[in-house]
């Protein structure tokens, strides 16, 4: 039942302003692509394309390989889990989740059938009476879910689906989205703008900036490799090194401003490299001697922000270490976990002004 | 302890006023109410007496038998506005609640102003304007049509606009329901609340419309609140009174069914968006 959704150069503007320019992905079948991105990198717009609510203005979109252009949103096939749930506040809970198999005349035995499956699956039983506005957000997020898959759909889209949730809530809730995802074997793309989001639900995830694909791939490739400054801050924000690398015995060498550091893998020449906090550790002796510029108290742990030579970056010390502004401190580098970027990034092309970004 | 007791006899005090005020508005209603059933020496109305042997036995069958007519054309031009509000208002209300540029708020306001123009000025257009529809009640319809509208499309548009409904479509439309199932589904019933509150306001607001009938209507047009009025001016107080009570007998159990359906309705469909 699941689709393999094939989008190609999409293209959209609103006005002069550019949502969507020539977007190109493969969402494969029975796997979660998450799209991320910053407000306004077309995420929102993207979605809307695929769930035929919004018609680009040129590009393709293939479900196993036939165009839907002219496919409108009732019959695609496709279920989707509006930002703010868009339940129906006439209907009970159990004529929103038999909402699609009602209109498309399903049997009252297979009708009850899924709706009892989907209300056990997402743990709805004693809520099937009630309203919309009686129940708890948490629940009407689930309600949406059960909703948009109660047909099969062949493609799940998500929109935002925690971003309306208190966090404590949200931990709970998406755990029940991964296993009901997992449960039914859809398709889904889940558009967040929450990283960790991102890179927990996904088996992919599609970066967008400004319309634009920045990078995609795996969870583990857009954060251990990213490919360009922007992909690689959006995930993990370090502190950017330029460096000069020298080969030096089997490995390649940099001086940085934490010393002279080994950078596996990577090649002789000018490089840039991203210092994420994680790559960093405080050492009570040893390691660079460095000079507290800030310290701001996270309860578990103690943000510092520090100047090496005349860079400023970013560590995290224990709970227990009490620093100043002004303090030295020693600090050393893990070579593993700095992100070395490829050479430099090339000019955009076309017409969409990359600094424009939200 | 002094704030309890402070507080009860703040709440006692806005009672009392509360009652005060109620009995101020609703006391000449009473008197015309007990006028169209008492005898009016009662009253302290000596000069009123019932000619004995009668063929009416009350007060109403007389007003009846006088202002009968009236009464069904009033009823039926009521009706009649309802029905014209519908069919005019329901469409506009959907465009409005749909749009909301610059054209959907130039509409609202054009729809809103005749509210601001006196009656007889309405009239007095219209009866420039068609001079040949007087006849036929047409320009009493419209008159009256004029004034019901805007509460129309407002009642309506409100119950269409409150709940998101534009989202609610595309959540049905995705769901797999087509052009019609999407309108019956859902937008009638997120609407039908509004229709009905809209419904009856046109109705009380054409039922007790006086200024544009009493300029627009024809000997054979003529409506109930005109012939109130001259029943006022020319006959007896019993008869006018009675006219008043059968009046106000359709008037108010439509204020409160009015009231009745816009309160719970309004309040479920604004907390479920």
């Amino acid at each position: 039942m699941s689709a393999r959704v094939q989008v190609r150069r999409l293209s959209k503007a609103y006005g002069s302003r550019p949502a969507l320019a020539r977007v190109s992905l493969t969402l494969e079948p029975a796997t979660t692509t998450t799209l991320v991105g910053a407000s306004g990198s077309g995420k929102t717009t993207l979605l809307r394309c695929l769930a035929g609510l919004l018609v680009p203005d040129s590009g393709e979109i293939l479900f196993d390989g036939r165009d839907v252009a002219a496919v409108p949103a009732e019959r695609r096939g496709v279920g989707v889990v509006f930002q703010s749930y868009a339940l129906f506040p006439h209907l009970t809970v159990a004529d929103n989740l038999a909402f699609g198999l009602d209109v498309r005349k399903t049997s009252a035995s297979d009708r009850a059938r899924r709706v009892a499956e989907l209300a056990d699956e997402l743990g709805l039983e004693r809520l099937l009476d009630r309203r919309p506005g009686e129940i708890s957000g948490g629940e009407r997020q689930r309600v949406a879910l059960g909703r948009a898959l109660a047909y099969r759909p062949v493609l799940l889209l998500l929109d935002e689906p925690l971003a309306a949730l208190d966090p404590n809530l949200a931990d709970s809730v998406r755990e029940a989205l991964v296993r009901a995802i997992t449960a039914e074997r859809t398709t889904v793309l889940l558009v967040t703008h929450d990283r960790s989001d991102a890179l927990r639900l996904g088996d992919r995830v599609v970066l967008l900036r400004a319309g634009e694909v920045e990078q995609e791939g795996t969870p583990r490739d857009l954060y251990r490799q990213p490919k360009t400054e922007y992909a690689a801050n959006f995930f993990g924000a370090g502190a950017l090194w330029e460096v000069e690398a020298r080969a030096e015995g089997s490995g390649v060498v940099a001086e940085t401003p934490l010393g002279r550091v080994a950078l596996p893998g990577a090649r002789p020449g000018r490089l840039r490299v991203i210092v994420r906090p994680e790559a960093l550790s405080v050492r009570p002796s040893g390691g660079t001697t460095v000079t507290v510029r800030g310290v701001s108290y996270e309860g578990d742990r103690s943000r510092i922000v520090f100047t090496a030579g005349s860079r400023e970056a970013v560590v995290y010390g224990p709970a227990g270490l009490e620093a100043a502004p002004g303090d030295r401190i020693g600090v050393t580098v893990d070579p593993r976990l700095l992100v070395v970027l490829p050479e430099e990034e090339t000019a955009p092309s076309g017409s969409v002004s990359r600094s424009q970004s939200a | 302890m002094r704030s309890a007791s402070w507080e009860r006899l703040r709440s006692a005090a806005a009672a009392a006023l509360l009652l005060l005020l109620l009995a101020v508005v609703a006391a000449p209603l009473a008197v015309v109410v007990a006028g169209s059933v008492l005898d009016p020496r009662l009253l302290g109305l000596t000069s009123e007496t019932w000619e004995a042997g009668s063929r009416h036995s009350t007060w109403f069958s007389y007003v009846l038998s006088l202002y009968g007519r009236h009464l069904a054309r009033s009823a039926a031009l009521a009706l009649c506005v309802v029905a014209l509000a519908f069919l005019l208002g329901a469409p506009a209300a959907y465009g409005l609640s749909r749009r909301r540029d610059a054209f959907a708020r130039t509409v609202a306001v054009l729809l809103d102003a005749p509210l601001a123009v006196p009656g007889l000025a309405v009239a007095i257009g219209l009866l420039l304007a068609y001079p040949r529809a007087r006849a036929s009640g047409a320009t009493l319809a419209a008159g009256h049509l004029v004034y019901a509208l805007p509460f129309f499309v407002r009642a309506a548009g409100n119950a269409l606009s409150g709940g998101n409904v534009p989202e609610l479509e595309e959540a049905a439309a995705v769901s797999g329901a087509g052009r019609w199932q999407r309108f019956t589904r859902i937008v009638l019933p997120l609407a039908r609340p509004g229709i009905l509150a809209g419904a009856l306001m046109a109705f009380t607001i054409s039922w007790g419309e006086f200024n544009v009938s009493f300029l627009l209507s024809t000997p054979t047009t003529s409506t109930f609140p005109s012939a109130l009025y001259l029943t006022y001016t020319t006959n007896s107080f019993p008869v006018a009174a009675a006219a008043t009570t059968l009046f106000l007998a359709a008037a108010v159990p439509a204020l409160a069914l009015l009231q009745r359906i816009a309160s719970p309705e309004a309040a479920r469909f604004g907390e479920a968006a």
